[in-house]
């Protein structure tokens, strides 16, 4: 790997990993709070998905990810506000590697919040067997119920977008995940370019696009899946991120 | 440490996420292979080299999981899958039978009109006695999803010779009490509702025992399911024409719907109590029904009407709390009661070898039978004992050869049967099932 591309990507990612270790303590200590305070006060049988998409887990798993797009779009418009962009554009090895460099970086960023919200879901589940165990011995009933959570992961939509089962079902998670980065690119640097319309298009129709695939995420087990919408949301990646190379060739950011 | 921690951070940072994720997995998947999932051999007795091409298969399942076990020869085997909740409705099939009763020569009718506690409420009664009360059959195909697609009524032409009593009644309310005509014209609409005594002549609709419909190439057969009390033809009649139930809905019993022509006449008909009927697989029509005290199969060729075979089966038990089981096979089929109540079942094969003349021994299965499959002399069956003196359900296997019972075998499973179990799931067996490697038929 050329020596300036590395350098770039210590910028992005290793410099700011401990940021990104604040979305993902972030993830892994508040899920089991608000958790914990929704099943406190249960006193039915409940299965432990049931019980975590009651809580407000699900909500903060929202803005969460929504929280780290901002970060990325933020730390776009920093390295323009602050002219930053000039000098890393006039680094030897051509301007690409700049957007190359982002996105690998905020890919790891991603990558590590997902791993943040996991062990949040896996810090649940003992607050879910000690709160089961509790139940029976209060009720004198046999609660046994084995492989819980790998039942959970196969049963609920959302835990099967996070952890996918299939190839189909990775392809269309990693599809999602990958966007994100890509999308904060583009829409940071036609923020800071103040190229509002083809920007805006572009930016807007993968929101819509995104929304879309994820929304058949969660109500499909992926043997539905629209496999069209999978395909046009690739393509406006491919699209978003041949604009972030094109900006950059032109300089017009 | 520091200085490693600091320069190797990006790179420890991944890996451990990458740690995380699959640490996720490996404990969403460990336990799924734990001793609470597995299902083992309890007991055997005989030979397992004896299950030859047969595998006995089946789940256990909590409706949102299942672990399905295959016992065959190499062993006992298992694996546990999730259901996928949006299965579609299998398409099913169910036939229904309905019997109607119609007064022959009146012989006295009588109408009554009884005042309720209520003022102006009335029960009115009409009650006839006939002769020659007159059967009107008629069947019903329900379709999962084409819902309900068929119905056909026919009046048989068989009569009941002894003199019976047929009722109707309702309540209504009358100011004044109401006169002979008004109770004539408010009770114009019911069906006539049978004694216990006629009832007792039909078999398989006061309680659903026997099937009496079945479906060869296309086409639906029936058969009447009376004892020998009634006087006529027995006919097993082909289906011509069928209606809509909801377009029929409110048709009188007296009116036919539908077309049914009688094409084979049954033999014996006059001696025989006719149970049911059923087809094999490759087509042949199996009626059942009773003769001089033992249970007796005998097989038709739907096209000509011809009777190709007939024997009976002397040892299958059947009982009050008994139901008929039959599992059709290509050229031939296997058979028997099951007992609820006693857990025990009985059961026969039979092949189309010497012209439906040999019939396998009647087996008695000390468990309560679900499937069975026969290949050649030899014959596999599978069930289960869930109610009598056990703690946990079990899956019973047996397998005879020409020499008698050749292997038994009992799977303990994880299905609980205490009462305090309100667990999070309720699991149950499902699915269980005999399998033929090679079929020979």
């Amino acid at each position: 790997m050329a020596k300036p591309f590395v350098s770039l990507l210590r910028r992005e990612f290793s410099g700011r990993v401990w940021q990104m270790w604040g979305f993902f303590l972030a993830a892994a200590l508040i899920q089991p709070l608000v958790f914990w305070f929704q099943i406190k006060d249960q006193y039915q049988p409940k299965r432990f998905e049931e019980v975590y998409m009651d809580s407000a887990a699900p909500v903060l798993l929202a803005v969460f990810f929504a929280g780290i797009v901002g970060w990325m779009v933020w730390m776009c418009l920093r390295d323009c506000g602050n002219g930053s962009i000039c000098t890393l554009m006039t680094l030897p090895g051509g301007r690409g590697q700049l957007f190359w460099s982002k996105l690998l970086g905020y890919a790891g960023a991603v990558f590590l919040l997902l791993a943040g919200v996991l062990a949040g879901v896996l810090l649940c589940y003992p607050v879910y067997l000690s709160w089961q165990a509790e139940l029976a011995q209060r009720t004198h009933a046999d609660l046994t119920l084995n492989a819980g959570l790998w039942l959970a992961l196969n049963q609920t939509p959302l835990f099967r977008l996070l952890c996918p089962m299939t190839f189909r079902e990775m392809a269309a998670s990693l599809l999602l995940l990958i966007t994100l980065p890509v999308w904060a690119c583009t829409t940071g640097w036609r923020i800071a370019g103040r190229r509002w319309v083809r920007g805006g298009v572009l930016s807007l129709s993968a929101a819509v696009c995104w929304a879309l695939v994820f929304r058949g995420r969660l109500t499909d087990f992926g043997g539905l899946l629209d496999i069209s919408s999978l395909i046009v949301l690739a393509v406006l990646v491919i699209l978003m991120a041949a604009d972030c190379l094109w900006l950059l060739h032109r300089g017009e950011i | 440490m520091l200085r490693f921690l600091r320069k190797y951070k990006g790179i420890l940072s991944i890996s451990l996420a990458a740690l995380v994720i699959g640490g996720f997995y490996l404990a969403a998947w460990l336990p799924v292979f734990g001793e609470g999932f597995q299902i083992s051999i309890e007991k055997e007795w005989g030979r397992p080299s004896a299950l030859g091409g047969f595998s006995l298969t089946g789940s256990v399942t909590d409706g949102r999981s299942e672990t399905i076990f295959t016992l065959n020869q190499a062993g006992l085997s298992q694996k546990s899958r999730a259901i996928p909740p949006e299965t579609a409705e299998e398409d099913h099939t169910a036939f229904s039978q309905k019997a109607y009763y119609l007064p022959g020569e009146v012989m006295w009718e009588e109408l009554i009109a009884v005042p309720n506690e209520e003022e102006y409420n009335y029960q009115l009664t009409q009650r006839t006695w006939s002769e020659d009360t007159q059967l009107i059959w008629e069947i019903k195909r329900l379709h999962f999803s084409t819902q309900f697609d068929c119905q056909v009524r026919l009046n048989t032409g068989l009569t009941y010779p002894k003199s019976e009593c047929l009722l109707k009644s309702s309540s209504a309310m009358f100011v004044p009490a109401p006169s002979d005509e008004e109770i004539r014209e408010f009770l114009e609409p019911n069906e006539f509702s049978p004694t216990k005594d006629l009832l007792d002549t039909v078999f398989g609709v006061s309680s659903p025992l026997l099937e009496s419909v079945a479906e060869v190439n296309g086409a639906l057969y029936f058969v009447p399911t009376v004892s020998q009390e009634w006087e006529g033809t027995r006919y097993i009649y082909r289906v011509d024409q069928s209606e809509k139930w909801p377009d029929t809905a409110f048709l009188d019993a007296s009116d036919p719907i539908g077309q049914a022509a009688p094409v084979i006449e049954v033999q014996r008909g006059r001696d025989l109590d006719i149970w049911g009927l059923y087809a094999t697989l490759d087509g042949t029509l199996v009626l059942i029904g009773e003769y001089q005290g033992t249970p007796l199969f005998q097989m038709y060729e739907p096209e000509t009407g011809e009777m190709m075979g007939e024997v009976t089966a002397p040892g299958l038990y059947l009982s009050d709390q008994s139901s008929f089981l039959f599992f059709p096979q290509e050229n031939g089929f296997c058979a028997g009661f099951a007992d609820w109540e006693t857990e025990t079942s009985t059961l026969v094969s039979m092949r189309n070898d010497i012209a439906w003349r040999k019939i396998q021994p009647v087996r008695q299965v000390p468990f309560y039978l679900e499937h069975a499959v026969s290949d050649g002399e030899n014959l596999a069956a599978i069930g289960s004992k869930r109610q009598i003196l056990r703690t946990k359900d079990v899956v019973c296997g047996a397998v005879w050869d020409q020499d008698g019972l050749a292997y038994q075998v009992h799977l303990s499973t994880p299905i609980q049967q205490d009462e305090k179990y309100e667990g999070g799931e309720h699991r149950s067996l499902s699915g269980l099932q005999v399998e033929r490697r090679n079929p020979h038929d």
